[in-house]
């Protein structure tokens, strides 16, 4: 079975095509979406979801959040004694979303379509992949999560549109995709973004913002990885407070003492400015590449948590000369239509007449170096053989020459980016291939990318005078290891005891109880305390029915708290 | 059927000014071809369906002329943020090489039209907002304290303008900041370009800008708009100018040296390190040149050994420099924008504008024209040379002035010939070889001026030439002044080119190297035997010029 997944930085949702419309699957606790939060315990007892997410405030040192924003990179967690990488940690939440879909059609998921941001690059989406296949999901496609989005805005009524711009700010990533509809066709006509802005980046801002205003000692008290999990969860509380009220109350419980502070929505939208003027930029670049001017727009489409902000909203509003469309769900756009992709690629029903087509986000190029005119050396030059914002499929040819006299070996270092100096670009890859040795500038070397839908960059090179060729479906390191690499990913994260499926519910609420436990003082703290030994006692008997009313009044008592407290 | 053209053969229908029409063909060629297995096929879907689309915009512009002719469309009446009456020609005046400022003028900020679109056939004025009228008054205000009088200036801003230029400036940025995306686009493509345009004198004010609109972040990324890429570079210039004020920054006490007023006298020079004094100037000159006129003049030229011998009779000389020196950044300026103007990228060679002199003596007419005859061969005067290029002659003359304290006049026209080679035909390539010939042979038995030669700069050290080396020069840089090749600085990005395989055969004859060795030399410009080779190179191309490749020619 093919589903489609949104795997996100803050959350994650799967769907599937199912009597010709997309749908979302639950998962355990009921919810439509779930948090992408890994936790672990000494002797590899695993959390993933809500439960992770509300271990975040007791057990910062084994819980992790945010890892997509490490993906493509080398850097790896540790939680409990395991190492993981965030390829692993992606992959636990994927296979969460699976059991969510085996729980509610019977049938376990064997491929995926992952969204992954437009402005994901190589790397990141090589990672992605990884992540899919060591969750035991063959990645059928990744697709853009604006382009996700703008399927399940315009299929929506299936009619026409003229372009519209798809504004994507999700917890890590930051995304615009101008798109057109016609005819069934989805057009992507051009993508930009910042794949290091999102909501998080907004609750650092508060962060920063209310720790002067905090009292020093008493947060000083606290570990400091217990005081950035108490600040940050605080932090975006607080930014969820702000999206219905003027002003908010920024809480944390350090050592039982609550310590606030006020946040007023002015105070935090200057706070914010600078990221505020950094949504400008890429929404400038799509227009450019995409030669549409602001005013032919037919709507702009948010899409993502971080839209919900009214300082973005406000922004927005300003940049754009009117109000955008939040017909959309925020949340659910963009798994809704990575299954309308799903859909697609199965042949779903009622799809027959959509086609996608999408854009190279980043240019792809070689590195070259030329000789000026005073017969210096210029190195690392890159040579864009691929611009950014060419429509996919596309293959493209250029041609070079050798540099050095009765050289032997040309080398292509391949690059995706848009500086001049390749060293501030990100490299794919390397091929060499050898040639006759001649004068400099006798050989011809011809250099074809080839980059297709699934976003696989294909490098050929020929040597027109011998004939030779060579062919690189761009590998790094990473994925030279790979095969190796997931088996093994593999093995390590089944060691691991996820919590069987029928105790989800028991475990997220404890988790949320401990969680509610350590926000309180005073006689509050004790009524929850009191409460998760009672839950505590029940789950001992191994009653079901017993289990379930406990579960109910625990719930029915933290429900009541949660109104109550700003926290 | 008439059997129809590209695109409309490739689409299947007839041509039509039906935009629908054309879509849903697409549409349906798409749905019939697998993109992936077809890439060029759908390549060329695409291509075919933007020129159709294209093409309808036309058919119905002439479908339309046929029963109604709407009249022209105004266009930009009401221009906001423009340069107005200024700038009578909209290419830009003539001393920035005629370069045209950009492929990317539909991004920059000149023909924005102003945020409304002028609903009926005679909309009398565009109606601005309070906000937009306000901006539309400080834009106004802050050219006419870039464009004194209308006219484009050499000073400086003074410090009352500089009040009003950046209130002016705080409004615009201010605007910018709540305006729409157009607005705001139209407002940074603008002020880049206002301030490209009279820089220096809009140095002051383009450090707020920047802020605003994230100039530096532009800066290296492969489409930087060229107004950005010229001011990109200044604005590093003057965020070192603030980081060399602190204390601690390694250079700080050579730079708080040299802004010193007067010579330095001998307690400074042990204060203060030679090498650090060195070592600011040279990076400074080629990186940030306009720097140097926050140095004293004279301050400069005595740590660099030319005080000595202009000790007296100078200190009434002071106050007389400002515009001089000004004049000198102003040329910086001007040299550095027409590379960046034209797309070169890396640094060009050695400056060959010479420091601010310690003394600065209006030369007469009759030493003008001698020395002019000395680099030219006599029969050449400062008249004949004006006649044959007005630019070259502009520079030749403010060189002549500073020719005494910079190694001379002739150092100056020798980087120009190095530089000509861009823009030079076969036969004034030849010329400009055998030219490098010369001074490569002069050069060889001295490794550092053999380096100094190639990369263009002729002012550290002389170079000795005989008699009939000298009178040949004169006729090779007379040829390249008729050719009016020197004025100009326009480079073209590096080409790369080949050495066939006849010339190496000569070519190793004659050095006398093994094959490594010269490959070695070719390609690594610290070889020892660089400057061999490159003259043999020379040698042996210019023997038979018309056997080798233009690129070849002009990279010798």
């Amino acid at each position: 079975m093919l589903v489609g997944i949104d795997l996100g930085t803050t959350n994650s949702a799967v769907a599937l095509w199912r009597d010709g419309a997309p749908q979302l699957v639950p998962n355990a606790l009921g919810r439509e979406l779930t948090p992408s939060a890994v936790s672990l315990a000494k002797g590899g007892e695993t959390w993933v979801g809500q439960a992770a997410l509300d271990r975040m405030a007791t057990n910062p040192a084994d819980t992790v959040t945010s890892f997509k924003r490490m993906m493509g990179t080398a850097s790896t967690v540790t939680l409990a004694g395991t190492t993981l990488t965030p390829e692993d940690l992606s992959a636990m939440v994927l296979r969460s979303l699976a059991d969510d879909v085996e729980a509610a059609t019977g049938t376990r998921p064997t491929e995926a379509v992952i969204t992954v941001p437009a402005y994901f690059n190589e790397r990141q989406r090589r990672a992605t992949r990884r992540a899919g296949e060591i969750a035991g999901l063959e990645v059928r496609r990744l697709i853009n999560e604006p382009t996700a989005a703008a399927l399940a805005f315009g299929l929506a009524d299936k009619g026409d549109r003229e372009p519209f711009l798809v504004f994507d700010l999700g917890g890590g990533t930051f995304d615009v995709s101008i798109v057109e509809m016609f005819e069934g066709i989805v057009e992507v006509r051009a993508s930009a973004g910042d794949n290091r802005l999102g909501g998080d980046d907004f609750d650092e801002v508060l962060v920063r913002l209310v720790e002067p205003l905090l009292p020093a000692d008493a947060l000083a008290r606290l570990p400091a990885d217990r005081r950035r999990a108490l600040l940050s969860l605080a932090a975006e509380r607080t930014r969820r407070a702000l999206t219905t009220s003027e002003e908010a109350d920024f809480t944390v419980v350090a050592d039982d003492t609550p310590l606030t502070a006020r946040v007023t929505a002015e105070g935090f939208e200057e706070a914010a400015s600078g990221l505020l003027k950094r949504l400008r930029e890429p929404v400038i670049r799509a227009l450019r590449d995409s030669h549409i001017d602001v005013k032919s727009l037919s709507d702009i489409v948010l899409v993502g948590g971080a839209t919900r902000m009214p300082v973005v909203r406000k922004a927005l509003t300003r940049m754009f000369g009117r109000f955008p469309n939040s017909t959309v769900h925020p949340d659910h756009a963009v798994a809704l239509g990575a299954a309308i992709q799903a859909g697609l690629l199965s042949g779903g029903d009622g799809l027959e007449e959509i086609r996608i087509t999408d854009v190279a986000p980043f240019t792809l190029g070689v590195s070259t170096a030329t000789r000026d005119a005073h017969g210096r050396f210029h190195d690392d030059i890159f040579a864009p053989i691929i611009e950014r914002n060419t429509p996919v499929p596309v293959s493209r040819m250029e041609r070079f020459v050798t540099l050095g006299d009765n050289q032997r070996q040309v080398t292509f270092a391949i690059y995706q980016g848009e500086a001049r100096d390749v060293k501030k670009n990100v490299k794919l890859g390397e091929l060499t291939v050898p040639v006759p040795p001649k004068p400099a500038g006798e050989v011809g070397v011809e250099v074809r990318f080839t980059y297709d839908t699934s976003g696989l960059l294909d490098v050929d090179v020929n040597v027109p005078l011998t004939g030779l060729t060579r062919n690189l479906v761009i590998v790094d390191e990473d994925d030279r290891r790979s095969k190796k690499d997931i088996a093994e990913s593999r093995k390590r994260l089944e060691k691991l005891k996820v919590h069987p499926r029928d105790e989800a519910e028991n475990v997220a609420l404890l988790a949320r109880a401990e969680r509610a436990y350590e926000g309180f003082t005073g006689p509050m703290r004790d009524i929850i305390g009191q409460g998760l030994t009672e839950f505590q006692g029940a789950l001992d008997k191994q009653d079901p029915r017993i289990i379930a009313d406990a579960r109910e009044g625990l719930t029915r008592l933290l429900d009541e708290i949660d109104t109550q407290s700003p926290l | 059927m008439i059997r129809r053209a590209f695109p409309w053969s490739r689409l299947g229908i007839d041509p039509t000014s039906d935009k629908a029409a054309i879509r849903k063909a697409y549409a349906d060629v798409l749905r019939s071809i697998n993109p992936d297995e077809d890439i060029a096929g759908f390549a060329d879907l695409r291509r075919a369906r933007d020129q159709a689309l294209r093409e309808a915009v036309w058919l119905a512009e002439r479908e339309a002329a046929g029963d109604d002719d709407t009249g022209d469309e105004d266009e930009d009446e009401g221009e906001l943020y423009g340069l107005g009456a200024l700038d009578g020609d909209d290419d830009g005046d003539p001393d920035w090489g005629g370069s045209d400022w950009g492929e990317d003028a539909d991004g920059g900020g000149w023909d924005i039209a102003p945020a409304f679109t002028p609903g009926e056939m005679r909309a009398p004025e565009p109606q601005l907002t309070e906000a937009q009228q306000r901006a539309q008054a400080a834009w106004e205000q802050l050219l006419q304290i870039l464009y004194p009088g209308g006219q484009p200036s050499d000073n400086a801003v003074t410090h009352s303008e500089f009040e009003i230029g950046l209130a002016a400036l705080d409004v615009l940025l201010a605007r910018a900041e709540e305006a729409d995306l157009e607005e705001h686009e139209a407002l940074d493509g603008a002020l880049a370009d206002l301030f490209a345009r009279t820089w220096p004198r809009s140095a002051p004010f383009v450090e707020p800008a920047n802020v605003a609109f994230g100039w530096l972040d532009e800066a290296g990324v492969l489409e930087e708009r060229a107004a950005l890429r010229f001011l990109n570079q200044r604005i590093k210039g003057m965020r070192f100018h603030d980081k060399v004020q602190q204390p601690e920054h390694p250079l700080h006490k050579a730079w708080v040296e040299l802004s010193r007023p007067g010579r330095a006298g001998v307690l400074d020079r042990l204060r203060v390190n030679r090498l650090d004094v060195h070592k600011l100037l040279v990076g400074m000159r080629e990186r940030y040149p306009e720097l140097e006129s926050y140095f004293d003049p004279e301050r400069v030229a005595s740590w660099e050994g030319a005080g000595a011998a202009s000790a007296e009779g100078v200190s009434n000389a002071g106050r007389g420099f400002a515009g001089a020196v000004l004049f000198v950044v102003l040329f910086f300026a001007l040299i550095r924008a027409i590379g960046a103007l034209s797309g070169v990228g890396g640094d060009t060679p050695a400056d060959n504008v010479p420091p601010p002199p310690s003394q600065l003596l209006e030369p007469t007419a009759a030493e003008t024209d001698a020395q002019v005859a000395q680099v030219f061969g006599p029969g050449t005067d400062m008249v004949g040379v004006r006649e044959i290029d007005p630019v070259f002659a502009d520079q030749l003359s403010l060189n002549i002035r500073y020719s005494k304290v910079n190694g001379g006049l002739l150092a100056f026209v020798r980087n120009r010939a190095v530089q000509a080679g861009d823009a030079a035909k076969f036969e004034e390539l030849v010329a400009l070889g055998e030219l490098k010939r010369i001074w490569l042979r002069a050069a060889l038995d001295n490794p550092a001026q053999c380096k100094n030669v190639m990369a263009g700069d002729f002012r550290s050290l002389p170079l000795a030439l005989g008699k009939a080396e000298t009178a040949r020069e004169q006729e090779l840089l007379r040829r390249l002044l008729d050719a009016k090749l020197l004025g100009n600085r326009i480079t073209k990005p590096a080409t790369t080119f080949s050495i066939p395989g006849w010339a190496i055969d000569k070519m190793l004859k004659k050095s006398g190297l093994d094959i490594d060795e010269l490959t070695l030399a070719l390609k690594s410009p610290e070889h020892p035997k660089r400057c061999l080779v490159s003259l043999t190179l020379a040698e042996v191309v210019l023997a038979e010029p018309g056997r080798v490749s233009i690129d070849l020619l002009r990279a010798l």
